[in-house]
Order: C-alpha cells, then structure tokens, then sequence
C-alpha cells in the first residue's frame, strides 16, 4: 500500500514578526506545514494591528500579487479572509459581520445601562 | 495517586541530572507531547479533576454564521473564478501583444539588416576594384623594375666582358709560355734600395746598371 503523506498546500497567511506584546505581521506565501518564520516563497503585505498615534491599524498589501495567486487556487488563513474582506478584495467574512453585531450589541447594552443608570439617580433625586 | 508520584518525584528530582543525560544518549525515549513542565511533573493539584467548559455558541449566531458561510464560500468560489478567467484573458493578450511586437520587431531588423547589407555591399565592390586596380599597378611597376634591373645587369656584364676581353689581351698563351718565361728569366729587378717614409726609392750609390731594363721597370 502507497503510504498518503500529510496535505501540503500553498497558503497565504500572518507571519509573526513582532515581539512580547508589539504584534507586527507579514503577509505571506507559505506551505501550509513550514513553520512561521519560515523564509517565504513571496511577501504579500504587511499588517500592523495595533493602533498608532492617529488610530490607524496600517496594512500594505500586494493587491496585483495576492490576486494572482487567489487565481492560482492558494488556500487562505481565516485572518486573511478577513483582512481581505474588509479591504474589499472579497466579500466580507462572515465572522466579521458576527463581531460588528456583538459590539452593537455591546455598545446598545451599554447605552441602554446609561440611560438606566440616568433614570434611577433622577427617580433618586425626584 | 496524584501525591504518591509527587513523593516519587521529589525522590526522583536529585536524579534529575542522570536522567537527563540519559535523554541526550542515544537510548530511544518516548514521552508524552509536554512543553512547560517536564513529564515526570504531576497534573497541578487544583487540576486535577479540571474538565474544561466547552465554549458558549449563541445558538442564533450560530445560524446566522453558517448561512453567511455558505454564501461566503460560493462567493469566494466565484471570486477566484473570475479572478482566474481575467488573468487567462489577460495573459492571452499580453501573448498576442509580445508576438505582434516581436513581428514587428523582426520586421525592422530585417529592414535594418537588408539596408547595411547593401551599404557594406558597395563599400567592399569599391575597395575590391580599388585593390585590383592597386595590384595591376604593382604587378607592372614589378615588371618595369625587373626589366630595368634585367638592362643593368646586362650593362654590368658587358662591361665586366670589355675589361676582362682587356685583360685578355697580355695573357699568356700556351704556344708563347716558353718565350715568356725566357723574358720573365733574362729579366732582373734590382731591390737594392731605400724607401723613405713618404715612398721615394733610394737607390745606392752604385746602382746596378747592367741591366738598364729593370730601372726602367722599377
């Protein structure tokens, strides 16, 4: 019998390259089995989430590149499709549609407990 | 049980070099997958007995999520499709742009080619017919030298002739040796004299003059 090895794919995906709680990620080219700081085949962009002085989160992408290989058929990471949605490369993911409504929620939760708190120190005041 | 490897282990850890170096040989070792703590190291106390909460999933979400993936997926699906078809395209054009360039291209080389061809055509029919001209040229000017050459060498030989012919004229005969040698017997030089520095002769006091021929010859 012809022994299967592990699937390997080509994925696009983040490669850490920040340090102890500075995130910084490339984006980039990998098979699905190397390790992170694996040298890649290309890097597509870079993404830095945490927030700067203007309340940016800075993404640079290859768009010409990242299409190219999305018509080749590479297989990309669950983060990826979410930055790619939300750069309007693709549809936006669906997990980012569930997040948006979690913080309405959240933001309604806590307008609502304002209003409340307003009513009950008027009632006390009253 | 749980307190009972802990013994063991507070037992075992003065070992803990020995073993170590025991797991750096070359004795095959199979432990279980464990990055922190090290094998031998017990479940913490107060996990013992942890069994971990599986994660709440708000039923609604739930739905919503797997009805926004399957449209996501199908999307995604046609996304890469179209991607794919316009790169196709594009490389299709982009094949058919290179070869009309290169026709082009080629067709300008030719055109090029074609006109230097003729340029250096003429250029090298002028320098032959200058070169043949040049060698004609030398070929008679060789000839011209050559029958100069030919007329002074035949000069130098007459020449040469007349003298020795001259020359000829007081040689000795073989039918005349005898009375040569007679005259060359009978005749006397006279060597009694002084030459100064300048090459006068001297002859002495009492010069030989018996034989008169032989002043007259010195």
């Amino acid at each position: 019998m012809p022994r299967v090895g592990p699937k390997v794919f080509q994925i696009i995906k983040f490669a850490y390259h920040g340090c102890t709680n500075r995130q910084f990620f490339h984006i980039v080219l990998l098979d699905n089995k190397s390790p992170l700081n694996a040298t890649p085949y290309e890097q597509l962009g870079t993404f830095d989430p945490l927030p700067n002085i203007y309340n940016e989160k800075l993404v640079s992408l290859d768009v010409e590149r990242i299409k190219y290989h999305i018509a080749q058929g590479v297989a990309l990471s669950r983060p990826v499709e979410k930055l790619l949605g939300l750069a309007g490369l693709l549809p936006v993911h669906p997990m980012s549609y569930i997040t948006a409504k979690r913080n309405r929620k959240k933001l309604q939760a806590e307008a609502a407990a304002q209003s409340e708190d307003k009513n009950s120190d008027h009632d006390e005041q009253s | 049980m749980a307190s009972c490897l802990r013994l063991l282990v507070e037992t075992s850890l003065k070992q803990q070099a020995l073993l170590v170096s025991a797991c750096t040989s070359r004795t095959p070792l199979v432990q279980s997958v464990r990055f922190r703590k090290p094998p031998w190291v017990p479940v913490a106390k107060s996990k013992e007995f942890y069994v971990r909460k599986p994660t709440p999933v708000d039923q609604e979400e739930y739905e919503e999520l797997k009805a926004r993936y399957r449209f996501y997926r199908s999307e995604v699906d046609s996304v890469r499709q179209f991607l794919a078809q316009d790169l196709s395209a594009r490389q299709h054009n982009l094949e058919d742009q290179d070869l009309r360039a290169d026709e082009a291209e080629v067709s300008l080389m030719m055109q090029h080619l074609q006109e230097w061809n003729t340029h250096v055509a003429a250029v090298r029919n002028e320098r032959q017919l200058q070169e043949q001209l040049d060698h004609e040229q030398m070929l008679k000017e060789r000839l011209a030298n050559q029958e100069k050459q030919r007329m002074l060498d035949a000069e130098r030989a007459l020449a040469e002739l007349e003298e020795k012919e001259a020359a000829a004229a007081s040689f000795i005969d073989p039918d005349k040796l005898d009375e040569a040698i007679e005259k060359l017997i009978d005749s006397r030089k006279d060597y009694n004299f002084a030459i100064t520095k300048s090459g006068e002769k001297l002859f002495g006091e009492y010069p030989d003059r018996k034989t008169p021929e032989s002043h007259k010859q010195s």
